[in-house]
């Protein structure tokens, strides 16, 4: 009797420990390379820890003072704001379109989908290299394309102003990623029943009228989630620029996750480097504590209607 | 009748400006590796090769060691499919199978951190990496592949292992099968497909990783997507598009022939969740 009221409890704490060993290869893993350096990050931002001088000591919030009275932040901020804004906007606009496109019953549907996973599955650096001679002045793709549309030379070194620098960046960035942002969608999509289209024509609906009562309401949590994944994504990408621009002309599309990379593996400042990365990581934390309140608010609001 | 026509020839233009809006860059970069020296270099461009031609290849293979690059990230891709697919599983196996205290916890963590990215994390890393001395090798570079496909991969297995029913583990169990019979022998093969699209996504995912091998390799440990980044330039915004476009092509040929042939399991895996940049 005895026994068999001990037997499982044993068991069971055997269960639990082979537990802990099936999760504890990826704890662990995550825990050494995102836990426990984002700690030390926290701490380097508070010392002055420069590779070139040999210099290790604290500084105390000395690294935050100079991020805030560094001149050329300034622009890599603005920048980074009109970069996540402007392919934000854009990604989630034609990233719907295209994947209403993507979900439509025709013959060319396996090519489409194909086609769509390309600009996902090309690495960035290799497109932005590409671009970076697309956007040349004189023997660019781009300027030559534009020659043979309106019939007479143009020649524009995009890469070389500011303006226009930016805009090609933000051109490419939303090139490469509205596909992988309709594909979230289209998933999304497929999830809504066809009879409430079928029914909503019967009752006389029009095709923008069942697109804002059916189709947006069915995706809208899929719009929140990816759109604060990209958001995300967009503040902490630099391998664009690094490849396409260099984060130039001067400093104009220096995105602050580029700013970051080039103190670490550059000026080797790791004091300064560190405190980029934890404002970076307290605007991402933000971000995402904002969006998700705004999503709660948002759902709540639906309900009760 | 006659709408539904306009539709459908409305539909196919709109697919056929998409479709050349997204590969025209890419044919370029392919037709452009094809094509001799001085013709890339002429205006107005001139997209195909009058005579196509291997030179472009030639002095690219000659200037770098480009089956090195090659070898080196096929490794790491090995690894990183096999490391991850075993550690996410049974991650996944165990979060989604058995109960115990803190397991919530864990989950949101480990899922919350699938939104950080390694790049706030470089400094201290590199300080880890160069201690451990596995900065500029093999095993380095993919141990961090491996930690960022982790969780993304952990929720994927989660998710599908949930959706097999539980009482396969408990007739297995009263069978007489051990947790690892269990695991490997049973429910793992029932994950066939969702194993097949985590294979290629992650194959996908190593070829375009950029950050980590730029930050932790130099010579030795050099993957092709480095290699193109490193190709000597004489001036820094003119471009040897020759050598690139060489480059570029050995790079995408691969990923267009993934992304053609396996356009179904891609889909799939992307859209239960597989995330990440």
């Amino acid at each position: 009797m005895n026994s068999l009221t001990i037997a499982p409890k044993v068991k069971r704490s055997r269960a639990k420990k082979c537990i802990w060993m099936l999760i504890l290869p990826a704890v662990v893993i995550r825990a050494a390379t995102m836990l426990y350096p984002l700690c030390v990050t926290f701490y380097y931002s508070l010392l002055d820890y420069r590779v070139t001088k040999q210099l290790k000591v604290w500084g105390g919030i000395k690294n935050y003072e100079k991020f805030f009275r560094d001149p050329s932040i300034k622009a890599t901020l603005s920048f980074t704001l009109r970069f996540t804004v402007f392919s934000m906007v854009f990604i989630v606009v034609l990233g719907i379109l295209f994947a209403l496109l993507l979900n439509v019953k025709f013959h060319g549907k396996p090519f489409l989908r194909s086609i769509a996973l390309i600009p996902w599955a090309m690495p960035t650096i290799v497109i932005g290299i590409a671009m970076r001679w697309g956007f040349n002045g004189t023997y660019g793709f781009v300027n030559d394309l534009i020659t043979r549309l309106i019939g007479q030379p143009f020649n524009y070194d995009w890469l070389a102003n500011v303006g226009s620098a930016q805009f090609s960046v933000i051109f490419v960035d939303i090139w490469k990623n509205t596909p992988f942002f309709a594909i979230m969608v289209l998933a999304a999509l497929q999830t809504i029943p066809s009879e409430l289209y079928e029914a909503a024509r019967v009752d006389g609906s029009g095709a923008i009228r069942s697109f804002r009562h059916i189709t947006l309401p069915g995706i809208s949590k899929t719009l929140g989630t990816m759109g604060l994944f990209f958001t995300l994504w967009r503040i902490s990408s630099f391998d664009l620029v690094y490849a396409m621009t260099s984060g130039g002309p001067g400093s104009a599309t220096s995105l602050i996750a580029y700013k970051l990379m080039l103190e670490t593996v550059k000026t080797l400042n790791y004091g300064y480097a560190s405190c980029i990365a934890v404002i970076l990581f307290a605007v991402m934390v933000l971000i995402t504590i904002l969006s998700k309140g705004i999503m709660r608010v948002l759902a709540t609001r639906g309900e009760r209607r | 009748m006659k709408k539904k026509y306009a539709y459908k020839i409305g539909i196919w233009l709109v697919t056929v400006l998409v479709a050349f809006v997204i590969m025209f860059p890419v044919v370029w970069i392919i037709s452009s590796s094809f094509t001799p020296e001085d013709e890339l270099y002429t205006v107005p461009v001139s997209y195909l090769p009058s005579t196509p031609t291997l030179d472009n290849y030639k002095v690219m293979f000659k200037i770098m060691d480009v089956p090195r690059m090659a070898v080196n990230t096929l490794l790491i891709a090995i690894i990183s499919i096999v490391v991850t697919i075993f550690v996410a599983y049974t991650a996944g196996y165990g979060f989604a199978r058995v109960q115990f205290r803190g397991k919530e916890t864990v989950y949101s963590l480990l899922t919350f951190s699938a939104m950080l990215p390694m790049i706030i994390t470089l400094v201290p890393l590199s300080r880890m990496m160069l201690m451990l001395k596995l900065t500029d090798t093999i095993p380095g570079l993919s141990i961090l592949y491996i930690s960022s496909y982790i969780p993304f991969t952990t929720m994927i297995f989660t998710n599908s292992i949930h959706d097999v029913p539980i009482a396969l583990d408990e007739a297995a169990e009263v069978d007489g099968a051990g947790l690892w019979r269990r695991m490997f022998a049973i429910i793992l093969p029932m994950l066939k497909p969702v194993v097949a699209t985590i294979t290629i996504i992650i194959f996908i995912w190593s070829l375009n990783e950029f950050m980590i091998p730029l930050v932790f390799s130099s010579q030795k440990a050099v993957p092709l997507s480095l290699g193109i980044s490193m190709v000597p330039r004489e001036i820094q915004l003119a471009i040897p598009w020759e050598k690139i476009s060489a480059m570029g092509t050995l790079i995408i040929a691969p990923i267009i022939l993934f992304v053609t042939f396996f356009q179904r399991q891609i889909m799939d895996g992307l859209m239960a969740g597989g995330v990440k940049q």
